[in-house]
């Protein structure tokens, strides 16, 4: 069993795509598993597949010695992490993580807090037009096949508008001084 | 209770009471972030059965749309040119590599200030700083580029292990140091600071002895750590001034940002926010907490000495590392003289001293390198 895992993860490595099969076949179920523990149904598919896509395109880089199962979970550690600072980001919860933060922290920091939800939406309108598209529907609790339809684009494009879109807050919120605590949550 | 609890909450959309605000928030000040996070979740990672709730056939089928045939060959291409721009990186590392050697600008050659400092690199060598040196040192795949009175680490050096330099400023230089990662370090007269190479594991740490004012590049999953004789000082990207000499008690003033401070004898901590002050006390090493204006306590960076009901001990201290030179108190009444007022750094210290004078109920005579304190 474990000889023959170990051809199948080479094989895998060298790029064979029904390698992959067999692995999502066997390990797929397990970390849909890991996923329900922590997110909705449609999330979790949503993080199955995207965190195969990774181990896919990152196949060379695998070292076959290495426990494929705690790789793939690290992967979609961090994809969850990715999603849990997305939810920060909506809405709903950004209002109120600023009120909570604010009254966490010491006078001078205040002022920093206080207009976090207007400089996040002002940075959004800077971005680019399809970013700035992407990203406000994303804040207003969209899901990115959602976002596809409703501007007409494929998904994989939603998605690569909302990483450049992030990356560029990132960067935009850090001038700000906003660094202190959005490091965190970008 | 718990922050994964709070996590799982926040993960599925659900609203927080204000308990779990509380809870999220102060995790999210306290700067952990990641590992917490994925601790928070390692349960979860354990004792997986396969789910059959969820469409894998559909979701492998989306997959291999993705990954067909038809988009591997530009993914190949891609990593291919990855490649070949990693081939000719290591090419102008290479060629790069060679020490040059040059001298620098000696502007300031003959006045008390010029640079005075030597670099001790992880073999044990010592460059001095003065003049005459190479302005490109290779050390272990990083390069040091020293300009004028800059000491600049540049490319990311391809070591494994921490392998440390010392920058050490004598007394009448002061330099300017930009490490590995970003972060710029201003070395005052008569200090040192141990630092490595490369800041590899999962935290930047320095070793200080004197006074530096610090602004710290950002990377929240590697604190940075400034360890003195009695002072633990860690942040994730900020600005603040250390003055630890051995003959004074240890102060740090933050500009910006946030710092954590433990005691290095008691254990004690205190969070600073900018503005604040934190002194050891030298006899029972408690933390005394006050409100400065930072602007005096970072004056020296910008070529000023500010003072604010100092001492004339106090002063003379600055001015004996500043100019080499040594002071005679010949009443130790003057000593306890309070001194307000603006310095420029650079001038001779014979002016210096005459704008003490005339501000002042003291006078000085100096004589080689020692100067003597009087009443007038």
């Amino acid at each position: 069993m474990e000889c023959d895992e170990r051809i199948l993860l080479s094989q895998f490595k060298s790029g064979d795509r029904r390698a992959f099969d067999r692995l999502f076949k066997l390990y797929a179920p397990r970390l849909g598993s890991f996923c329900l523990r922590l997110i909705n149904p449609s999330d979790a598919e949503e993080i199955v597949q995207y965190t195969f896509l990774k181990l896919w395109e990152n196949r060379e880089k695998f070292d076959i010695e290495q426990n494929f199962n705690t790789y793939m979970v690290a992967i979609a550690k961090n994809l969850i992490y990715d999603l849990f600072r997305q939810q920060l980001l909506k809405d709903r919860y950004c209002q109120k993580l600023q009120e909570a933060l604010r009254e966490q922290m010491s006078v001078d920091n205040k002022l920093y807090a206080d207009n976090l939800h207007e400089v996040m939406i002002s940075s959004i309108n800077k971005l680019p037009d399809q970013q700035r598209e992407v990203m406000s529907l994303k804040i207003k609790e969209f899901n990115n096949e959602e976002i596809a339809e409703l501007l007409g684009i494929s998904k994989r494009t939603v998605e690569a508008h909302l990483n450049k879109a992030y990356k560029k807050l990132r960067i935009d919120l850090k001038e700000t001084r906003y660094c202190l605590f959005l490091s965190l949550l970008f | 209770m718990t922050l994964k609890s709070v996590i799982k909450r926040v993960l599925i959309g659900e609203e927080l009471d204000a308990e779990e605000w509380h809870l999220l928030s102060s995790w999210l000040l306290s700067q952990k972030g990641k590992e917490d996070f994925f601790e928070a979740l390692q349960e979860d990672a354990e004792d997986l059965q396969a789910d059959m709730s969820l469409n894998y056939d559909a979701l492998l089928e989306r997959l291999q749309k993705e990954i067909a045939p038809a988009q591997i060959i530009p993914t190949d291409r891609r990593i291919r040119r990855r490649l070949w721009w990693a081939a000719s990186a290591v090419i102008a590392i290479g060629l790069f590599g060679t020490i040059y050697l040059s001298t620098i600008r000696s502007a300031n050659e003959e006045t008390p200030f010029s640079p005075k400092a030597v670099l001790t690199l992880a073999d044990g060598s010592d460059i001095a700083l003065d003049r005459n040196q190479p302005e490109v040192i290779r050390q272990e795949g990083a390069e040091i580029h020293i300009r004028d009175n800059r000491v600049n680490y540049r490319s990311k050096p391809e070591v494994d292990s921490e392998q440390h330099n010392l920058l050490s400023v004598k007394r009448g230089g002061e330099y300017t140091l930009t490490l590995e990662d970003g972060t710029v370090v201003w070395l005052n007269s008569d200090s040192r600071l141990k630092y490595p190479l490369k800041f590899t594991g999962n935290e930047r740490r320095v070793v200080l002895e004197g006074e530096a004012f610090f602004d710290v590049s950002s990377d929240p999953d590697k604190p940075f750590i400034v360890e003195t004789r009695n002072q633990k000082i860690e942040v994730l990207g900020t600005q603040f001034n250390v003055c630890a000499y051995t003959d004074e008690p240890t102060v740090t003033t933050l500009v910006e940002g946030s710092i954590d401070l433990t005691s290095s004898v008691t254990g004690k901590q205190h969070r600073l926010i900018p503005g604040e002050q934190v002194r050891t006390d030298p006899a029972s090493e408690e933390l005394i907490v006050s409100r400065v204006n930072v602007a005096n306590i970072i004056a020296w960076t910008q070529g000023k000495f500010v003072f604010d009901d100092n001492t004339l001990e106090q002063v003379m201290r600055k001015l004996e590392r500043w100019y080499d030179i040594q002071v005679d108190y010949m009443d130790p009444a003057t000593k306890e003289i309070a001194f307000k007022g603006n310095l420029p750094r650079y001038v001779e210290l014979e002016t210096l001293l005459e704008m003490i004078t005339k501000i002042s109920s003291v006078q000085f005579t100096v004589k080689d390198k020692k100067v003597s304190v009087f009443f007038k």
